[in-house]
């Protein structure tokens, strides 16, 4: 006998598997089991408790290929958690999360999620994932593993990009549904930039509120591109945004931490927030580099080799990219300044924001 | 006494208890005495020796008298506060008649050049210590001791060069002819300890066992639960644990596997129960809500694989999960098949490195930051980082799932994986004795030489694909879980369960119980009455008698 027969006991129930097309959207489902690290939600799948985390999902494909639409969300408990487990020091700053989406056991698609800085307060940011899996890959037992890992970044990106990525972040649904053999997502198709993230070709820090509805301002310099056409041109707008917030530190005084202190500390928060973004408009740094200015590097998440990528200036402030992959998975595009920035690194940062984008096959 | 209490709801905590307390037990004209020690800083581990320790007063007519005290090194190495004065009046509130402050009764002996002898008093008399302890046994202490306060995992080559050791050899002999004194007078009843290692503990149940006192061991778990070892069942020949393991597995043979098919049903209910952390002994993994959501063997190998990927594991190969103890927690408490723990995983991750048709996982315990200072565990990894069918890391960094879906073996010498496995179909070998290491549900070996045998011989009949678990091994495991968390576990309603806590909830508690519960048949009293009466090793909720009706 196999280990594994004794696992279960008498007053174990059979859990059944969903039907599709199946939406998972709360983890106290039956048909939810928490592989790894997670904390199961009510409202929301769960949350990833380690440095990374994963859910099973039972679901009967009856040996169809599905299509998998997973949305994570980080929010002011997100950075709680990773500052719990992260300890930043003194100075370190709120950075993008790259985090990859991996399933049974390989990467799948990579998200790129960070909180956009309103004048006084964070705003939440959601990420769509949404990746094609073969009719053999979830098998008789209908187990399919949804992991959240950290991204590993190229040593170019390393340092813009949020270390113990995943830490935090919120799986809120996954929804699976059948699709015909063969089948392909995109194709040709020209998206502006918010539909474009909504329907998971590009991850550019999320749409942002609650419910994720629009791109917001932009806010990093990095873009993931998820689309699985071998040529995607992605048309990007070059700004300069406040630099990010200082991150959320646990409060080392014992009196910090109570209800009182935990207010002042959030005052205080937000009268940096604000001061920072006093001191951006004041500043006469913040002036965005003309996109002649900037090197565009990719590289392929999977693997970790550089990927072709052009860029043409459009006008004064966009700049098309054109990637041209050469092998399957995200590609992480990052923005650099040739020469020394024009912007004060203290003050402001460049940053972009996806506009439109094509896919051609 | 470390206390994070409301001022308010400690005293009123006090007042109620000295009540109850006066009134359910009285005092006694006997010069016969109970000593019960209060040197772990938790009340709620002393909570529990006194609740014991007046019950036992009920049948036996004793005064009550605590030990107590706080040192430097172990203060430095344990606690964060300890206040002696808050220990005397928990003390005086449960009925103690003396409060002996052990610490500054050894420090003057300690310090001079005759650390034996001790003046000691009890009632206004003093008291003549019997026979010493041997010099053997005494080292064998000092040693224990000193690697736990120095966080190591075994001591230097000269231990004597360090002023420390010294300082500990001294106290030693002073605190174990203190002991002497306190317990081999002939009045001594019983002694209720919440340890039996280090110097304060174990030389107070070394001398007990000496001069034939009885000796009652509180656990720190559950709600009540105790062991005792009793003058006319101690054979003299092991450790106090190692007695123990003895009487635990006869008892479990006779009262638990007897009766199999009567409980079979709940003892399935603690195992579906026990997927989930349920405390102390806790079995930490990765993730707070640490539970096991697989069932079956399909599952299991959809989640092997995955797992087997992120630790660079082939998953069709056998993993063998070496669970690494807190190197310094209580050296030699029990029978270990190697010298210490440290070599023990030494040797065993030396074995691993040339049995390369097996994955090895070594995983470091959780507290490991509280019982080693050395760096042991990774610099054991160090040595075998290029060896890919090896990695080492810490327990927390796999969940539940994954443990359970990657062992196929486990090692350990006396960890509590060694009956949590087991009750799920996972084989596990022991280096060691254990609590239940004669029940029957692991493979406990006793020298190195079986112990490289029974490895060997698991290790191929896992490459052959045979069972090395038989399906009595895991009902017996099961069993051992109900034993352990059930009817071992007495609920009475002075003695909240370990998780009743900040402090504030617990004391409350217990002050409703003490002001509001009428004491009749408060289980604690007749559990009591029933494991001294019957010279049982273990207090037990229900009478678990043995089938047939002899005693």
């Amino acid at each position: 006998m196999a280990i594994g027969a004794w696992f279960a006991t008498e007053f174990d129930e059979p859990v059944p598997a969903r039907e599709l097309p199946a939406m998972f959207a709360s983890g106290g489902d039956p048909e939810v089991l928490l592989a790894d690290q997670v904390a199961r939600g009510v409202a929301i799948l769960g949350r990833v408790q380690g440095e990374s985390g994963a859910v099973v999902l039972k679901v009967r494909t009856g040996g169809r290929p599905v299509r998998v639409r997973v949305d994570l969300h980080v929010d002011g408990a997100s950075q709680t958690a990773w500052s719990r487990a992260a300890a930043p020091a003194r100075g370190m700053r709120e950075l993008p999360r790259l985090v990859m989406v991996r399933a049974q056991g390989s990467d799948r698609a990579a998200a790129l999620i960070s909180r956009q800085r309103g004048r006084l307060r964070m705003v939440e940011a959601h990420a769509w994932v949404e990746f094609d899996l073969r009719s053999d890959e979830v098998g008789d037992d209908g187990l399919l593993i949804i992991e959240v890992v950290d991204g590993t970044p190229p040593p170019w990106a390393a340092t813009a990009l949020s270390p113990l990525a995943a830490i935090g972040v919120r799986i809120n649904q996954v929804e699976i549904v059948a699709i015909e053999e063969g089948e392909q997502r995109g194709g040709s198709a020209r998206l502006a930039g918010a539909a474009a993230q909504l329907a998971g070709f590009v991850s550019a820090g999320g749409l942002v509120g609650a419910r994720g509805r629009g791109q917001g301002h932009p806010r990093s310099r990095f873009i993931v591109v998820n689309a699985t056409d071998t040529t995607v041109r992605c048309r990007v707008r070059i700004s300069a945004a406040t630099a990010p917030p200082a991150a959320v530190r646990q409060p080392s005084q014992k009196w910090l931490r109570r209800q009182q202190g935990q207010t002042v500390l959030k005052a205080f928060r937000v009268a940096q927030r604000g001061a920072g973004y006093a001191l951006f408009e004041a500043s006469p740094f913040t002036r965005p580099p003309h996109p002649d200015r900037l090197a565009v590097r990719a590289v392929h998440l999977v693997g970790g080799t550089e990927c072709r990528v052009s860029a043409t200036t459009q006008t004064e402030d966009t700049l098309d990219v054109v990637i041209e992959r050469a092998a399957p998975g995200p590609v992480l595009v990052g923005l650099t300044e040739r020469d020394t920035p024009g912007v004060r690194r203290r003050v402001a940062e460049t940053v972009c924001q996806v506009i439109e984008l094509e896919c051609r096959r | 006494m470390w206390l994070g209490a409301d001022k308010k709801e400690f005293e009123a905590f006090l007042d109620s208890a000295d009540v109850y307390w006066r009134k359910n037990l009285g005092s006694t004209p006997s010069r016969n005495y109970l000593l019960v020690e209060v040197f772990h800083q938790d009340i709620r581990v002393a909570m529990r020796n006194l609740a014991v320790a007046n019950a036992i007063r009920r049948i036996v007519p004793a005064q009550l008298v605590v030990v107590t005290g706080v040192e430097q090194m172990w203060h430095d190495a344990l606690w964060t506060e300890f206040d002696v004065k808050l220990v005397e009046r928990i003390a005086a509130a449960y009925g103690a008649s003396q409060v002996i402050d052990l610490y500054r009764l050894v420090e003057g002996p300690a310090n001079s050049a005759t650390p034996s002898s001790v003046p000691v008093e009890l009632f206004g008399r003093p008291l003549t210590p019997g026979a010493s302890i041997s010099e053997e046994t005494l080292a064998e202490f000092v040693s224990a001791t000193y690697c736990r306060v120095t966080k190591r995992p075994r001591p230097p080559e000269n231990p004597t060069t360090d002023p420390r050791y010294r300082r500990r050899q001294a106290l030693a002999r002073a605190i174990s002819s203190a002991y002497d004194a306190l317990l081999g007078t002939g009045s001594a009843v019983a002694l209720v300890t919440s340890h039996v290692d280090y110097d304060h503990w174990g030389l107070a149940v070394d001398s007990a066992r000496r001069a034939g006192v009885s000796v009652v061991h509180t656990q720190q778990t559950g709600c009540l639960k105790a062991y005792a070892l009793f003058p006319e069942n101690d054979t003299g020949e092991h450790t106090f644990r190692g007695e123990l393991t003895h009487q635990i597995g006869a008892f479990f043979e006779q009262r638990v596997w007897s009766r199999r098919a009567e409980v079979r049903r709940n003892a399935e209910l603690v195992a579906w129960r026990s997927k989930v952390n349920l405390g102390r002994p806790s079995w930490w993994r990765g993730g707070a809500s640490a539970s096991v959501d697989i069932t079956s063997s399909e599952e299991r190998a959809r989640l092997r694989t995955h797992f087997a990927a992120r630790l660079g594991f082939d998953p069709a190969r056998p993993v063998v999960a070496v669970f690494n103890h807190a190197v310094s927690d209580a050296p030699g408490t029990n029978h270990q098949s190697f010298p210490t723990l440290a070599d023990w995983f030494e040797e065993t991750a030396q074995f691993a490195s040339t049995a390369t048709e097996v994955q090895w996982l070594f995983q470091d315990h959780p507290s490991q930051f509280r019982y080693d200072s050395t760096d042991f565990f990774d610099s054991v990894a160090r040595r075998y980082a290029r060896h890919r069918h090896m990695v080492f890391q810490p327990s927390k960094d796999l969940s539940k799932n994954g443990l359970w879906s990657l062992v196929d073996l486990g090692v350990t010498v006396r960890g509590s994986v060694s009956n949590e496995l087991p009750a799920y179909g996972i084989p596990v070998i022991q280096a060691g004795w254990s609590e239940w290491s004669e029940c029957g549900l692991s493979t406990v070996v006793n020298d190195p030489e079986t112990y490289w045998k029974a490895l060997d011989a698991a290790i191929s009949a896992m490459l052959n694909g045979e069972e090395i678990i038989s399906a009595e091994q895991v009902e017996r495991a099961r069993l051992w879980l109900w034993f352990y968390r059930s009817a071992t576990d007495l609920f009475t309603p002075q003695v909240p369960h370990w998780e009743v806590w900040p402090a504030d909830y617990l004391l409350r508690a217990v002050r409703t119980s003490f002001r509001h519960i009428e004491s009749d048949a408060d289980p604690v009293f007749e559990a009591v009455e029933r494991m001294w009466t019957r010279r049982e090793p273990v207090l037990t909720r229900t009478d678990l008698q043995v089938p047939g009706g002899v005693r």
